[in-house]
């Protein structure tokens, strides 16, 4: 079943489920990450994205299915295990410890000792240095607690992490959420740098436009199932937004045809201009951040169903 | 936010570089964010010195020493407990069940003097182990285990003791306290290497960054790969084994193991550890600056006996001045963050 034959596959996960109390949040997941390359996950929040994504960097169990890092499977049941498997990940809330210092997050649960127990401040000061000189040019505050920096500054603290331990899987969960139209182009050209020396990563992200901008590969999630596989360049944001709100809901399919409309005007509404610029700050993650699909899927049939239930209601005393 | 991001967009300095602090914002920073116990104590000291003739005698300066020995072995080690997010109110009860299964040792049981010391002291380490077992597999606040945990060793004395506090301590024991080398006793001099250590282990080690950074962030520190349950068992176990040292030091200074010992220690301890500078809610182990907490701490009690107040008012006059110490601190960071929140908006070319 599994193409030993694929090389460039760093990490694959195989079947992989997971329910949280009554509800599937993962159902049967294949997932494929590549050396060099750039994998847009997309999807509602409560699609699974995150829950996925955290099984995988160790922090959540999962209840079937195996990784396999190149080829060969893994048990990762804890942040450590996916650390040492070569996965780094950079969480939304970036997961730093805002009372210490550069250095201190960068290498926290790893620090360099020395006699064991003691830690070596200078060479960690001095590889910290060197590192977020290659991520951030415009980074010097070294000696402050990490609290007091900009978001920007903070994520470099978290990427230079994945680029100093060698990471060769680099999970983003919502990269650019926190930071700002300068700092997100830096953060652009920085992944594709990454991905220039091998590095496989894979982008989360509410916002579209970056990912058109940024992936290779579009893996599409809807109620803990992939629904849509594409190569980024054979795709269009059309078809993904529609698959993201259409995605696996099944009674949107007896009405697919009027929901697809219903769809298309929205996305319509929601991308008037091409404009590369306000985009990045525009409102088309908006409705997709809502939880709940039915502004989109329920307003064609209501009109229908409105003559149906008023039938029904006037039905029941002539029954009862 | 808004404001910030109405300057120009072309602007590249990053926030802090441009401008040098102001020298009244510089003062302001270096008053405001040093360490706050040594400025009470040096007032303190200035004060007393000025009430009492009698203060700045090398013999009230030891006696002080003697008063607070106990205090600054349990404050020192609580930093740490306090550093990283955790409350222990179970020292009380540790102090005083350590003393007295160390007393009955010598005395019921007739073991040697060391023996029973390190009999104590473990025991001290046990109940850490107990308090970060029960904080850490069950998943409860530190507050609630330890505050229980407390109830279960304060009622371990009282069955052990059956109430009556153990006497006839061996002479070995008591030249603990009997000792003196110059004008300080044993206990006293056993303070410089704890501390030293204690500082050392803070600002040097692993252990003492992982302490830190569970004050500030326990989701960073688990989703580093650390495990906060090994960090926990360290800082409780430290703690327990300043109580037995603790126990120590109070037990031979009083000549017995009391029933009632430590049970005033817990507030005090708090203080000294939070006038120190380490904050209640963890994040920093400001080691040095218990000392000077405990210093403080120790003038307060001395200099209101050395101007002959009245007992019963020395302890709520202790109290009050606990809580302004306490005041004042709390305050003063929250005016430094505003004098820092400004600078950075000045440097930012932006009018506040």
């Amino acid at each position: 079943m599994k193409s030993v034959a694929d090389e460039s596959i760093l990490v694959s996960m195989r079947g992989i489920s997971r329910a949280f109390g009554g509800i599937q949040a993962i159902d049967g997941v294949d997932l494929d990450i590549r050396a060099g390359e750039v994998l847009g996950l997309l999807g509602h929040n409560g699609a699974g994205k995150s829950t996925l994504i955290s099984i995988l960097s160790g922090v959540t169990s999962r209840d079937t299915g195996e990784i396999l890092v190149r080829g060969e499977p893994v048990s990762i049941s804890s942040p450590r295990d996916a650390r040492q498997a070569g996965i780094e990940t950079i969480y939304q809330n970036l997961a730093l410890a805002d009372n210490l210092d550069a250095a201190s997050n960068l290498f926290l649960g790893r620090e360099k000792r020395r006699a064991g127990i003691f830690r070596d401040t200078r060479t960690m000061r001095r590889e910290t240095e060197e590192v977020l000189r290659q991520i951030n040019p415009r980074f010097q505050n070294l000696s402050s607690p990490v609290g007091s920096l900009s978001g920007g500054q903070r994520q470099s603290i978290a990427i230079a992490r994945a680029v100093h331990f060698k990471a060769s899987v680099l999970i983003m969960d919502e990269p650019t959420a926190a930071l700002g139209p300068s700092e997100t182009a830096l953060f652009k050209d920085l992944i594709k740098h990454l991905t220039q020396r091998g590095v496989g990563v894979v982008l989360i992200s509410h916002d579209i436009h970056d990912v058109f901008d940024l992936a290779d590969r579009l893996v599409v999630m809807a109620d803990g199932r992939v629904v849509g596989r594409m190569r980024t360049e054979e795709a269009t944001k059309e078809q993904v937004l529609e698959m993201i709100i259409l995605g696996g809901s099944k009674e949107v399919t007896i009405d697919a045809q009027e929901a697809r409309e219903e769809a298309h005007t929205l996305i319509s509404t929601l991308m008037p201009a091409p404009d590369p610029h306000g985009a990045l700050n525009a409102n088309p993650n908006e409705p997709m951040m809502n939880d709940d699909p039915a502004p989109f899927t329920t307003a064609p049939t209501r009109s229908e169903s409105e003559p149906r239930s008023a039938a029904t209601k006037s039905r029941r005393p002539s029954t009862s | 936010m808004t404001q910030v991001q109405s300057a120009p967009p072309s602007l590249p300095a990053p926030p802090s570089l441009p401008a040098p602090p102001s020298l009244p914002t510089r003062v302001a920073r270096f008053v405001l964010g040093g360490n706050k116990a040594l400025l009470f104590a040096v007032l303190f000291a200035a004060v007393l010195s000025l009430l009492s003739q009698y203060f700045f005698t090398v013999g009230n300066i030891a006696s002080l020493l003697d008063q607070i020995v106990s205090l600054m072995v349990v404050a020192l080690a609580y930093t740490f407990v306090l550093g990283a997010g955790e409350l222990d109110l179970s020292i009380g009860g540790m102090v005083a069940l350590t003393g007295l299964v160390m007393a009955k040792c010598m005395t019921d049981f007739n073991l040697p003097v060391p023996v029973a010391i390190a009999i104590g002291i473990a025991l001290g380490v046990a109940c850490g182990v107990l308090n970060a077992t029960l904080i850490s597999k069950f998943g409860l606040p530190s507050f609630i285990v330890t505050l229980a945990t407390n109830a279960v060793f304060v009622g371990l004395v009282y069955i052990v003791s059956n109430l009556v506090p153990v006497t006839n301590l061996p002479e070995g024991f008591l030249a603990i306290q009997q000792t003196r080398i110059g004008p300080f006793s044993l206990p006293v001099l056993l303070l410089v290497p704890i501390a030293a250590v204690l500082i050392i282990v803070a600002k040097r080690t692993v252990f003492g960054q992982h302490v830190v950074a569970l004050g500030g962030n326990r989701d960073a520190v688990r989703k580093a790969g650390n495990s906060i349950e090994r960090v926990r068992l360290g800082v409780f176990c430290l703690t327990g084994a300043a109580c037995g040292v603790a126990a120590v030091f109070l037990t031979a200074r009083s000549a017995s193991a009391q029933i009632a010992a430590g049970s005033d220690l817990l507030l005090l301890v708090i203080a000294a550890v939070v006038i120190g500078g380490t904050p209640l809610l963890g994040g920093k182990t400001l080691v040095v600056g218990t000392i000077f907490g405990c210093l403080t701490l120790g003038m307060i009690a001395n200099g209101l006996n050395l101007i002959g107040m009245n007992a019963n008012f020395q302890i709520i006059t202790q109290g009050i001045l606990i809580l302004l110490a306490l005041l004042v601190d709390v305050q003063s960071t929250r005016l430094l963050t505003r004098i820092d929140k400004n600078a950075m908006l000045r440097s930012r070319g932006v009018q506040q």
